[in-house]
């Protein structure tokens, strides 16, 4: 009798442990989270639509180029309007008028195919953070049979990198925002002092960069994946941000940007590529990449609208078709900030290279051609297929130079510089230290990093904002101080989140 | 050795002397009814009572007794049937039905037990109770029955459900908008004959449901039911599980109980006639309102309008000199019938019962109808007493033709009902297509549901038996639909949808009873419960067929297929549960069951898919206690009280763990993200709900009346509600649990049987009473209110915090201004009270409240209005049985429930458009502003100039919201059963006839058709389906 007991006891217990797999379903027709994080290939999917969230924010608007580029005013609006619509929210952009930009005035619709007001929301920047959060948790949590767990290390430190190049961004479009790392996070939260933000990130970033290779076996990945390079460029760049607002402790800062540039600079990872192959370098996966966003028409992955590239406002026919209403450029760059870039006199294989006999024509006649590697043959109308640089190596060396020249090493800044003067074929630098070796340098980044989106950002973090040389329509001091170089926040931030606060400036 | 020897010599030469003095006695025990022989009747005899006989298969018993000892005849259900045995040998016993609540049997928690044992709230509704009134869903039968199972028959749509609820609001969700805004049904669980089974089952999408919508409660034969046992609080129905929240309904079929198998036909045939339809003016009539009202206006650009409106002006083209009926287009009385025939016998050994039904009725509406057919069978096999099979299989088809509506409502006919007369009738050749889409389109919907299960249990030792349940459900629903090409614009339409459903469950039960001296009794018992649940729909839908004949097979390019493919709502759940039970009393004076029970659902994910849900309950049986053991007034008496736990699953896997979605390629590398419209819930919990119970019971004067009380407090907490996010979360929504609201009320049921058990008529009388409050306790973010916009109508839902749950918001009508002076003036600017767009009011124009003194009607104006649940339900029921005559009277009532006569703002928004060819209804009972009669309580309905303006019948006011309380009179059955003797001649046991008369009248304050005949959230809408009223003439016959 107590045979058939055990028996049935041992009968309740079998059922017992195959009740937890019976409990797991899952769905046919859709995806659910818990069938996913299964495997390898789940998590590199999942890492690859982090990278393409990224490209969703940073093409759902032309925001390099506004933001980056446009409102540093050195970009005229161009007299012709060769297809005749109107793109005159560059004139806003340039004058710090940034509310028409968000709120589109009235007769300005043609402005919406551009979607500006998504200048003013960040909340696909947090997709991109909530992505990285999910995978950093799913992953550090998950048995992933077929998952090292150096990998595991490896993705979780490209989801960091990842998470901190969006704050990055965001940082430098809104100046404070709310800060978190945790995975499916649904607190409300105020904006945390964007020094912090940065500091965070510095450290987040630093933890886990050695888990990034420096180079990749596939060179389709190149620029195109989180790499030590990218994760050391994109250190350097937060540093020289923290320096600018965070002045007491801007030595340190400069410090550590040097030490790593070094770092970079001794991998041998990267190369400057020579100036007459730069349209390899804007092609994007090259030896110069840090970090791109890859675009390619082929592959039909391109930016939300064609118009929203950075190419878009300064070239025409024929890198632009049809010929019939691309006559002309929209904008271009104002002459007499060309000159002081480019004395007369001195050679610079970056004029050959970049700009054609129009250079200072201030009209639609101007073009720029950093971006020709590649145009439609046909009468379509594509913009050309170039990947949106972030960081290059370029860039990197000339910011390792900026903080040199802030720690007082001139030689060594001169040096940098040097670098790539030399790659551009222009005189190398003879002139003094000081005040005079800084601006030097940022003069040198502004050619170098023309139309890539840094310049407006390299204002506000230098201060050289405030200064009519450099800045067109130029802040005045108390309009920086009081966050005039930020963008307006949408009101929708304020919903359910009783802690935020929008950008005072534009609440006037 | 030589003791035992000794020992069983004395005894056996002591059965040895006793036997000598033994009489056998034989005979046969009969129901004193039916005259059925009953099977299993106890015999009992001597000083103390001990056991020497029970009737076999066929009634018949044979007993040695003792002559001139006492007899008991005692069997389960009757009355103890006590004779003092003298000369005669040969006894045939009738016994009789106790009427006594207290020796019911109840089902609890898979258990049989007596009521005396029970300490949960549980009410019995027999079988014979509801089975005279034909109508497709025997739910509605229930109305009025139960105390706290508040029913609203709130369709009248052949094959449809009306809204059910146990113990008050359970849910606050409402989905769609307008009219079409539905209460998320929170239907019991139903358990047939111990299989639990799906009522809300093709209800998901409220008015949007696709397919034929049959509930599977439809598809019962109410001839083939047992009884119905409701089962209210969480004791009760805590070991049902998950949709044990909303209270449980157990539904027993009949069983063969019969050594000589038993037919029993039953017929009914009906009449069903629509109710009253509204008055319109038609013909010259209208046209002259019309024009009067448009000369009233004194505008000459509006007169100079008439010459441009054709169906004005042209009052002798013959297209515009019509005054057609239009409510008579579609409304008809039908007849209809229902046939079952059910075949039962067998003994406690082996029985066995087929019952077929057929059901057809045509509804009210043309072209609109239901059809079943069932054949539902069971069997059990007792071989001996430790070993039982039971098993059960339904076949069930349920055909139901929606014309062109979606089920529950006809907007097709509510629009074109709503049609001028002066427009020519229906016919092919004119542009009538709404009339030709609602009687024309051509319908096939059918659900199949075949369900199967299979019960055994074993006892393994004295006490200790084994159980298993199987069972298997599977139900497919499809709709085929086409619309010919002149109700459709000129192109055919075709419409198929497809569905299939599939429940596996099973149950596997451990239990121990132990009795020490009769005094103590243990119950203990442990089981294991799964579900596989399953469910796959598909639509195909497409336009232009070659022409109206030919209608399918069809074939189609992108362009002319409108989509369809796999719809969404693909569902798959398992759920494990585990639970156990330990039930003790002491003499049945004493009783406590305590419970426990862990539930695990696939949709509530697996980090801790296990809910625990305990339960407690007392009784205390009073009667029992010896200082009232003997009292006569007192026949019983006990007192109850419960609480416990219950859970629903709710939300499913993607509130929880996400979606993730393809989004193209990044780098020619497969992009799979996380989907952001939704963000995962990794703590969402079950909805859960705690009740507590008390309840007292007692029977008095030989149980000529019966009270039953209970009062409760239900608390159902994490109610799911989807919350909007912050935009720094990158998501949209999150579903979360932080919505809690809780009901609290009392029942009452009292019985009567004011004549003596000896009297020749015997009438009982029983009165049922429920009241539930509920009050809304908590909302997400721990907000103190939450309005939920809808612009449909404007009707706003209010939800606050310390209030009724679901509260109107709308404008407050405070009268009606009776002259221009009337208005008030902004002191500031000196303009009138005016509307957002600058119309002032004026005389005739309805007041309303100004609540933020801005002298703007504007948003801020709107008010909490009235309460759209009902504060109080119930019903009486009154019996009487003389002879053969025999008269069954059920009503309910619903009494303090506010009702926004959406239908009757419409039919006077009309008046606001004179050129609109829609329906002039007759308003001469309307007591409207005219400058004549100017203190009138509805404002003036024809100043149209302005009407956009002020919307004097807009839905969104106080003005409309009217008093829904009703007492209703469901049904009235008269029965006559013919004479055995005579039946019994032509070989048939017995013939009843009965006249039925359902829906017969409602009686009601509200001005409306009918107060019942409006959505759960307290809407009528012109477009309901109308409850008729039928009249049926029906009989059982039994062979």
């Amino acid at each position: 009798m107590y045979r058939r007991i055990y028996l049935i006891a041992c009968l309740l217990l079998i059922t017992q442990g195959g009740c937890k797999k019976f409990l797991d379903v899952k769905a046919l027709d859709r995806l659910s989270g818990n069938a996913f994080f299964q495997s390898a290939s789940d998590v590199e999917d999942n890492m690859w639509d982090i990278y393409g969230l990224f490209r969703d924010v940073v093409g759902s608007c032309p925001m390099y180029a506004v933001a980056g580029e446009v409102r540093g005013g050195m970009l005229g609006y161009s007299p012709q309007k060769n297809d005749g619509n109107d793109r005159s929210f560059v004139e806003y952009a340039a004058k710090n008028d940034l509310i028409p930009l968000i709120y589109t005035p009235s007769g300005k619709d043609f402005w919406n195919i551009f979607d500006l007001a998504n200048l003013s929301d960040w909340k696909p920047f947090y997709r991109v953070i909530q992505a990285c959060n999910i995978l950093q948790y799913e992953v550090g949590r998950r048995a992933i049979p077929d998952l090292s767990n150096e990998q595991k290390l490896e993705y979780q430190a490209e989801a960091t990198f990842m998470r901190c190049l969006a704050y990055w961004t965001m940082v430098r479009l809104w100046g404070d925002v709310a800060y978190y790392t945790d995975a499916y996070h649904e607190a409300p939260l105020p904006r945390e002092k964007m020094v912090t933000v940065m500091k965070n990130c510095i450290e987040d970033l630093k933890g886990v960069m050695d888990n990034l290779p420096w180079t990749f076996t596939d060179p389709a990945n190149r620029g195109a994946r989180a790499s030590k390079g990218a994760a050391i460029g994109l250190i350097m760049e937060m540093n020289m941000w923290n320096a600018g607002f965070d002045k007491g402790n801007a030595q340190q800062y400069y410090r550590s940007t040097a030490d790593l540039g070094n770092e970079l600079m001794q991998s041998n990872a990267y190369e400057l590529l020579p100036i007459d192959q730069s349209f390899t370098i804007f092609k994007g996966r090259s030896k110069e990449s840090l970090f791109d966003i890859v675009i390619s028409s082929n592959y039909g992955e391109t930016l939300s609208e064609k118009w929203n590239d950075l190419s878009e406002l300064v070239v025409h026919y024929p890198y632009k078709r049809p010929a019939a209403n691309h006559q002309y450029s929209f904008c271009y760059f104002r002459a007499e900030y060309l000159r002081r870039l480019y004395p007369t006199g001195v050679p610079d294989a970056r004029i050959e290279m970049w700009f054609d006999s129009q250079m200072f024509a201030n009209d639609g006649t101007f073009l720029f051609l950093k971006y020709n590697s590649v145009f439609e043959q046909g009468n379509d109308d594509v913009n050309v297929d170039n990947n949106l640089i972030v960081l290059r190596y370029a860039g990197a060396i000339l910011l390792r130079a900026e903080a040199l020249a802030e720690l007082g090493e001139d030689a060594e800044a001169i040096r940098m510089m040097n670098l790539i003067r030399d790659r551009a074929k222009t005189t190398l630098y003879q002139g003094a230290g000081g005040s005079a070796l800084k601006d030097a340098i940022f003069t040198e980044r502004a050619k170098e990093l023309m139309m890539e989106g840094h310049y407006y950002f390299d204002l506000v973090r230098t201060g050289r904002v405030t200064n009519t040389n450099w800045c067109y329509y130029a802040l005045t001091p108390s309009q920086f101080d009081n966050g005039g170089w930020t963008w307006p926040i949408s009101t929708a931030s304020l919903d359910n989140n009783p802690y935020m606060q929008l950008n005072n400036y534009w609440l006037r | 050795m030589k003791q035992f020897i000794l020992l069983l010599f004395c005894l056996l030469t002591v059965g040895f002397l006793q036997a000598q003095d033994k009489v056998t006695i034989t005979g046969q025990v009969r129901d004193g009814v039916t005259n059925e022989p009953l099977v299993g009747v106890s015999i009992m005899a001597g000083s103390p009572l001990k056991a020497v006989g029970i009737t076999n298969a066929s009634g018949q018993f044979s007993a040695s007794v003792f002559p001139n000892s006492p007899l008991v005849f005692r069997y389960i259900g009757y009355s103890d049937y006590r004779i003092t045995l003298k000369d005669k040998r040969e006894l045939v016993i009738r016994l009789t039905v106790t009427e006594n609540k207290l020796n019911e049997t109840v089902i609890i928690g898979y258990q049989k037990k007596t009521r005396e044992i029970t300490t949960g709230s549980a009410v019995i509704v027999g079988g014979k109770e509801i089975q005279d009134v034909p109508v497709s869903n025997v739910e509605q039968l229930l109305q009025g029955r139960v105390a706290g199972l508040n029913i609203q028959n709130n369709t009248g749509a052949p094959g449809a459900r009306g809204m059910i609820q146990i113990r008050g609001l359970s849910n606050i969700t409402v989905t769609g908008s307008g009219n079409d805004a539905f209460l998320s049904p929170t239907s019991p669980l139903y358990v047939i004959d111990g299989v639990p089974i799906d009522a809300d089952a093709n209800f998901e999408y409220g008015y949007q449901s696709a397919g034929p919508g049959v509930s599977p409660m439809s598809l019962i034969p109410p001839e083939d039911i047992e009884s119905l046992e409701i089962l209210k609080d969480a004791q009760a129905t805590a070991l049902y599980g998950s949709r044990g929240a909303y209270g449980v309904i157990l539904l027993t079929t009949r069983r063969g109980s019969s050594p000589i198998p038993l037919v029993r036909y039953t017929g009914n045939f009906f009449v069903n006639t629509p109710p009253q339809l509204r008055k319109t003016i038609g013909g010259q009539a209208e046209r002259r309102l019309r024009l009067q009202q448009i000369y009233g206006s004194g505008n000459i650009d509006n007169i100079y309008n008439i010459s441009t409106t054709h169906f004005l002006a042209d009052s002798l083209n013959p297209y515009y000199n019509n005054s057609t009926n239009w409510q008579d287009v579609f409304y008809q009385a039908t007849y209809n019938q229902t046939h079952n025939i059910n075949i039962s016998g067998g003994d406690p050994k082996f029985n066995y019962k087929v019952d077929m039904g057929y059901y057809h009725e045509n509804g009210v509406i043309r072209n609109t109808g239901f059809d079943r057919y069932s054949v539902n069978t069971n069997m059990l096999y007792q071989p001996n007493p430790k070993f039982r099979v039971f098993t059960t299989l339904s076949t069930q088809v349920g055909k139901r033709n929606k014309g062109d509506g979606n089920g529950l409502t006809q907007s097709g006919v509510a629009q074109n009902a709503a049609a001028s007369s002066l427009l020519p009738g229906p016919s092919f050749y004119q542009s009538t297509a709404g009339v030709l889409s609602s009687l024309d389109t051509k319908n096939d919907n059918k659900t199949a549901n075949v369900r199967a299960s299979l019960d055994v249990s074993y006892q393994l030792l004295k006490g200790l038996s084994l159980g298993s349940s199987v069972s298997y459900e599977y139900a497919s629903n499809t709709e085929d639909r086409f619309t010919p090409a002149a109700a459709h614009k000129d192109f055919s339409q075709v419409y198929a949808y497809d569905d299939r459903k599939f429940t596996l469950y099973n149950r596997n039960t451990l239990s121990y009873f132990a009795s020490i001296n009769n005094k103590h009794n243990f119950f203990v018992s442990a089981f294991n419960e799964i579900y596989s649940k399953g469910f796959q729909a598909q639509v195909i839908q497409q336009e232009k067929t070659p022409n109206d004949q030919y209608q399918g097979p069809l074939g189609y390019d992108g362009y002319a297929s409108l989509g369809g493919g796999l719809l969404d709502n693909y569902s798959k759940q398992h759920i494990a549960s585990f639970a156990g039970t330990f039930s003790y009393n002491y003499k049945q004076k004493y009783v406590m069951d305590i419970s426990y029970r862990m539930d695990g659902t696939s949709s509530s994910g697996f980090e801790d898919p296990y809910s625990k849900n305990p339960a407690i309950g007392v009784r205390w049986n009073f009667n029992k206690e010896n200082a009232l053991n003997e009292k006569k007034w007192l026949t019983y008496g006990s007192l109850r009280g419960s609480w416990g736990q219950n859970i629903v699953p709710s939300g499913d896997i993607f509130a929880i763990y996400g979606t993730f979605d393809p989004r193209g390629t990044y780098n020619a590398n497969q992009r799979l993200g996380i989907n952001y419209s939704l963000l995962p819930n990794t703590t969402l919990q079950p909805t859960a709900t705690t009740q507590y119970n008390v309840g007292f019971e007692a029977g008095f004067f030989d149980s000529r009346l019966e009270v039953i009380f209970d009062a409760y407090y239900k608390s159902v907490k994490n109610l799911l509600r989807t919350k909007d996010l912050s935009n720094i979360t990158g998501f949209d929504k999150i579903t979360t649990n932080e919505t809690s609201l809780i009901d609290y009320g009392y029942e009452l049921t009292l019985t009567f049987r004011p004549l003596p058990r000896t009297s020749k008529v015997q009438w009982t009388v029983s009165v049922n009473a429920a009241l539930n409050k509920d009050i809304l306790t908590h909302l997400p973010n721990g907000a103190r209110q939450l309005i939920e916009y809808d612009y449909t109508n404007s009707q706003h839902t209010l939800f606050r915090v310390g209030r009724n749950s679901l509260t109107n918001y709308l404008l407050k009508t405070e009268g009606v201004y009776a002259t221009d002076a009337d208005v008030p003036v902004d002191p500031a600017t000196g303009q009138r009270y005016r509307t957002a767009d600058g119309t002032y009011f004026k005389a005739g124009d309805p007041i309303y409240k100004d609540v933020d003194h801005n002298y703007i009607l504007d948003n801020n104006d709107y008010i909490p209005a009235g309460n759209s649940q009902p504060l109080i339900t119930g019903g009486l029921q009154s019996y009487v049985n003389y002879k053969n005559w025999s008269l069954n009277l059920n009503t309910s009532y619903t009494l303090i429930r506010k009702i926004l006569n959406n239908a009757f703002a419409e039919r006077m928004q009309y008046l606001g458009d004179p050129y609109t060819a829609k329906a002039v209804v007759d308003v001469s009972n309307v007591d409207y502003w005219t400058p004549e009669h100017t203190n009138a309580k509805y404002p003036n309905p024809f100043d149209y100039t302005r009407y956009s303006s002020i919307r004097p019948y807009r839905y969104d006011q106080t003005l409309i919201e009217e008093d829904g309380s009703y007492w209703k009179i469901n049904t009235i059955t008269l029965a006559y059963l013919l004479n055995r003797k005579f039946t019994n001649r032509y070989g048939v046991n017995s013939v009843r006839m009965y006249f039925t008369c359902n829906n017969l009248i409602t009686f009601s304050p509200y001005s409306g058709p009918n107060p019942e005949n409006v959505s759960a959230l307290g809407r009528d809408q012109s477009s309901g389906y109308p409850v008729p009223r039928s009249y049926n003439f029906g009989m059982n016959i039994e062979f």
